[in-house]
């Protein structure tokens, strides 16, 4: 191949870009070694590469943030990222939202986000700390080995961001034009950028990627905690600090989730803040885990139970972090997901990331090294066989999957039995009257609401290891068991606090819980009634939402005395309830507010049962128009346009029985008509009420149609004032009255025929005027033409007779006029949904600011 | 212990009823002639078809007509081609992929979706230079 010098390109930064990447990589793993074995031999010179490789780790990371920001803001196109991510006209306040589009730079986000959390940790070090931070080394070498986008024995290791545009896709320098320029100057043609996708060009998409990046994040610092007291032997100690952690990670991950919600909301038009999805579900996972996590570290804290479970569980949630990566990025959801990324090629590299990991933790709780190295052995010969198995057809897929299903039991079973050697079970007799029971009881629902999520959403898992085609992914499968599953929770909730740990007062317990139960029977019926939820379920989760908030306002303001510092776990627990209680609302209650009120079905035109089939709820809005939608009028009037945007003015007006205007409001959907797309961006525009929400997105507007040609001529001969209609009959037109002028000059001679036109309920009359030039004969034509009701007239001669008839033809097309289809929903108390979340949070944050405080009064010396 | 047993108890009942109601709940990826089949045994389930979009035949959208119907060609992974009729409005930037699921069931000559699956806009990612 000839050697061809590239004119224009910036390879300086490239390189320097690439650099870094393997330096992080390299240093992250001498930093995972130094304070591995600082730990093991407490050898202060290991501790030092150790701490050097972090620095140096660190500063890497930066600085290939730091080499991608430049690249991106300084519309190098010859690197790939750059090209696909960004476009000369995107402002720099969204350049940031690059990194979150592609894979590539969400890793990279990702791993800031892990060194950030090791320099915390590393600044406020306790006797776990270095381990620690050596486990987040290795999940640093991990992710940066993502970002390598090197060629390593055939296989291809992580996808480089700084990747050029000219090897990922050789293809553009065969390009025709190219030929005349020469390829060496390939980058004269690449003048722009392909764009930030303009969904992403959305505030809330420059904090919501960010938050869940941090929460998923923050799930490995008490893995890593756990993993360093393995190594320490440590036995107790490590529960304490661990909890502000967890406390943390739930915090930070569940804003991030809420966030994506409340994107979804109100930039997308997918019509709501929940579906379900594979993606969505994929961090919800770990985040119940987690929160089983909290509860179950605070009763190890009380009383020493259960601490084989909880350390399992502490292991099993950084899996499902794991493993929710892997199911977004490696492509195995493919059509089962909407929100999934596109396979990068690197789902053998997850894969065995995820092996790594529990090979890790195995390896490090267990006492007895021999039985772990078999066991270890055992696993590398069963992913062995594995693979021989699938290339020599072995052995059935299925079989091969049981026995392998079976395997995983016996080996998860067989780890608990090995932790429990290492982690004796404290006897304690199992008291119903203490708070650590329904506590457990608590944290056990959470784990099989897990439970549920996790198996329902591993169904395309299922179909690549069992060779089947499973679909299984409708929202009510999941509701019908997560329903009961709120249901207890939110009684256990408002419960859980009125008891002591060990042993509560009966008397007392009860004596607390009168109040708390009438006052939220009362508010629950209230509810009930008013917002006329009658189903048996619903209306239970109502009142246990209810009694979740009631019971915990009244226990932080007596039982606590109101004092906020305390309080975290009440206030978390009523904002809990709160958001269950805004769920229930907006989600049964939601009413769609536009009526398609076509009476013809959609199928064959006819009318009757079958046209009110199911799903007819966009509404047509001619520009102009008035129409009733709910008790408001509507109507759109202007567009403006903002290229390539587009916001429709709709009004609502809300007038008393006078006719009085009491309420009016513009709402402004904004439909996008972006080829690049595939056409309609559409986003939604919001009326925000403290009771309710309305929510209007625009799923088509006549910009979109093409104009067509008059099509389906016919001629007709008709006397004045009698009926006849157009080739489909849509249209019906009579003569209203016909005119004649004469000229001044007296050579012409104008007929006109006033046509009146009746079509989509609009009657309108326009004139079609033959001219007639007496010297020449000529006849000239003014056709009647009316866009909006897609008709052509044309009086093309006049039979003089008694009864003077006219023949006119006639053609149709689609009509012509500025509409929108719109699309209206009211959301009620959705609100309460929000502001839950918020308490939810302000909950944890107190809560982690009292644990904190407690870890150090407890051990002064961290 | 007593209690301890009757929780387990109920934890695998939950567990044993989760893995049940997943097989009842399952639907499969099928193909048109597998939805017709299944239609023809008075089937309830919705089925997903992977489908490509024809788009050399016209697609029917006439919103001024009726915005909750949208019809077109496609056909899925063995090349079966049906009509698809969809009562919603036409997907917006359906123009940008031709690949998508539709989930629903067979009828007499046309497929009826209840729902159609595409990439979250947001996942898009930029195609090659043209």
């Amino acid at each position: 191949m000839e050697k061809v010098t590239f004119v224009g390109e910036h390879l300086l930064f490239g390189n320097l870009g690439n650099i870094a990447v393997v330096c992080s990589f390299i240093f992250s793993i001498l930093a995972f070694v130094g304070y591995y074995f600082k730990e093991k031999y407490n050898d202060e010179s290991w501790g030092k590469i150790g701490k050097i490789s972090l620095w140096i780790h660190s500063a890497s990371v930066l600085a290939i943030f730091v080499i991608l920001y430049w690249l991106i803001h300084g519309h190098y196109y010859e690197y790939q990222y750059v090209w696909k991510h960004s476009s000369n006209t995107l402002p720099s306040y969204f350049m940031i939202s690059c990194f979150w589009e592609g894979q590539e730079g969400s890793f990279l986000l990702w791993m800031f986000w892990h060194v950030m959390l090791s320099l915390i940790i590393y600044f406020r070090p306790t006797k776990l700390s270095y381990g620690a931070i050596a486990v987040i080394m290795l999940a640093q070498a991990v992710l940066s080995s993502m970002l390598l986008g090197i060629n390593f024995l055939g296989m291809k290791i992580g996808s480089s961001p700084f990747a050029l545009l000219r090897d990922v896709q050789p293809e553009i320098l065969d390009i025709p034009r190219l030929q005349m320029i020469g390829k060496a100057n390939y980058l004269s043609l690449i003048e722009d950028g392909s764009g930030l996708n303009p969904l992403l060009q959305n505030y809330w998409m420059v904090i919501h990627p960010p938050t869940l990046f941090l929460g998923f994040a923050a799930m490995v610092v008490p893995f890593a905690y756990m993993i360093s007291a393995f190594w320490k032997r440590d036995h107790s100690s490590w529960i304490r600090p661990m909890i502000p952690w967890a406390l943390f990670s739930v915090m930070i991950l569940g804003a991030g989730i809420i966030m994506g919600a409340f994107w979804a909301y109100e930039s997308l038009s997918f019509g709501g803040y929940w579906a379900w999805d594979p993606v969505e579900n994929a961090s919800l996972m770990p985040w119940i885990l987690m929160v089983a996590v909290v509860h179950l570290l605070l009763i190890l804290k009380n009383s020493g139970q259960y601490k084989v479970l909880t350390i399992m569980l502490i292991c099993f949630s950084f899996f499902l972090v794991l493993y929710a990566t892997f199911l977004t990025r490696s492509g195995v959801l493919g059509e089962a997901s909407v929100h999934s990324f596109t396979d990068l090629g690197l789902s053998g590299q997850l894969l065995l990331f995820i092996f790594m990991f529990i090979f890790l933790a195995v390896y490090a709780s267990i006492n007895n090294k021999n039985r772990a190295i078999i066991f270890l052995s055992l696993c590398v010969l069963l992913i062995g066989f594995n693979f021989l198995s699938i290339k020599y057809h072995w052995l059935s897929t299925p079989v091969m999957n049981s026995f392998n299903l079976v395997m995983l039991l016996g080996f998860i079973y067989w780890w608990a039995k090995e932790l429990m050697n290492v982690y004796p079970a404290k006897k304690v007799d199992e008291n119903i009257w203490s708070r650590e029971f329904w506590m457990f009881i608590g944290s056990l629902v959470l784990l099989l609401s897990a439970f549920q999520i996790i198996f329902y959403t591993s169904a395309p898992v299922f179909n690549k290891l069992f060779n089947l085609n499973l679909a299984v992914n409708k929202p009510e499968f999941y509701n019908k068991f997560q329903l009961p599953f709120v249901i207890v929770i939110a009684l256990l909730s408002g419960l859980g606090q009125f008891f002591n740990y060990r042993y509560s007062d009966k008397k007392v317990f009860w004596k607390n819980q009168l109040i708390p139960i009438v006052a939220s029977l009362i508010l629950g019926v209230v509810l009930i009634l008013s917002w006329k939820i009658y189903h048996f379920n619903f209306a239970l989760m109502l009142i246990l939402s209810v009694y979740s908030v009631v019971a915990n306002t009244i226990y932080l303001f007596k039982n606590l005395r109101g004092k906020l510092k305390l309080g975290g776990a009440s206030i978390a627990h009523a904002g809990f309830g709160l958001m269950m209680i805004g769920v229930l609302a907006s989600s049964i209650n939601k009413e769609v507010l536009t009526h398609n009120n076509i009476n013809r079905d959609f199928v064959d035109g006819s009318t009757g049962e079958k046209a009110q089939a199911f799903n007819r709820e966009n509404m047509l809005l001619r520009r102009g128009d008035t129409v009733r939608i709910a008790n408001y009028l509507v109507y759109y009037d202007t567009i403006s346009d903002i290229p390539p945007d587009k916001y429709f003015h709709v009004h609502w007006l809300r007038t008393n029985e006078r006719g009085e205007i009491v309420e009016k409001f513009t709402l402004k959907p904004n439909a996008q008509n972006n080829p690049k797309m595939g056409g309609l961006i559409s986003s939604p525009d919001t009326r925000h009420y403290l009771s309710h929400d309305i929510y209007t997105h625009v799923n088509h507007e006549s910009g979109l149609e093409t104009v067509e040609d008059f099509k389906n001529f016919k001629k007709d001969t008709v006397r004045v004032g009698q009926y006849f209609t157009t080739t489909s009959g849509t249209i019906r037109v009579k003569v209203a009255d016909i005119e004649n002028f004469k000229s001044d000059d007296g050579k012409k001679v104008r007929l006109i025929a006033n046509l009146e036109v009746q079509s989509l309920g609009k009657v309108q009359t326009i004139p079609a005027s033959m001219i007639i030039n007496m010297e020449t004969n000529q006849i000239e034509y003014e056709d009647a033409q009316s866009n909006e009701a897609g008709f052509l007239g044309r009086l093309l001669s006049i039979i003089p007779s008694e009864n003077m008839e006219l023949v006119i033809t006639t053609a149709e097309r689609k009509p012509i006029f500025d509409y929108i289809i719109m699309k209206a929903v009211k959301f009620p108390w959705v609100n309460l949904l929000w502001s839950g979340t918020i308490i939810l949070t302000i909950g944890f944050s107190l809560s982690i600011a009292q644990r904190i405080k407690e870890m150090r009064k407890w051990n002064p010396s961290t | 212990m007593k209690i301890g047993h009757i929780i387990s108890i109920i934890a695998l009942g939950v567990v044993l009823a989760v893995v049940l109601s997943f097989y009842g709940d399952r639907s499969y990826y099928v193909t048109f002639e597998q939805a017709e089949h299944y239609a023809e045994k008075k089937s309830k389930k919705d089925y997903h078809v992977v489908v490509r979009i024809d788009k050399s035949k016209p697609q029917e959208y006439d919103p001024i007509k009726n915005p909750d119907y949208f019809a077109f060609y496609a056909s899925d992974t063995l090349g079966v081609e049906r009509k698809i009729v969809y009562n919603g409005s036409k997907p917006t930037d359906l123009d940008r992929t031709d690949k998508i699921v539709v989930i629903g069931k067979a009828q007499e000559d046309y497929f009826l979706a209840v729902d159609i699956l595409k990439k979250c806009p947001s996942k898009y990612e930029a195609e090659g230079i043209k």
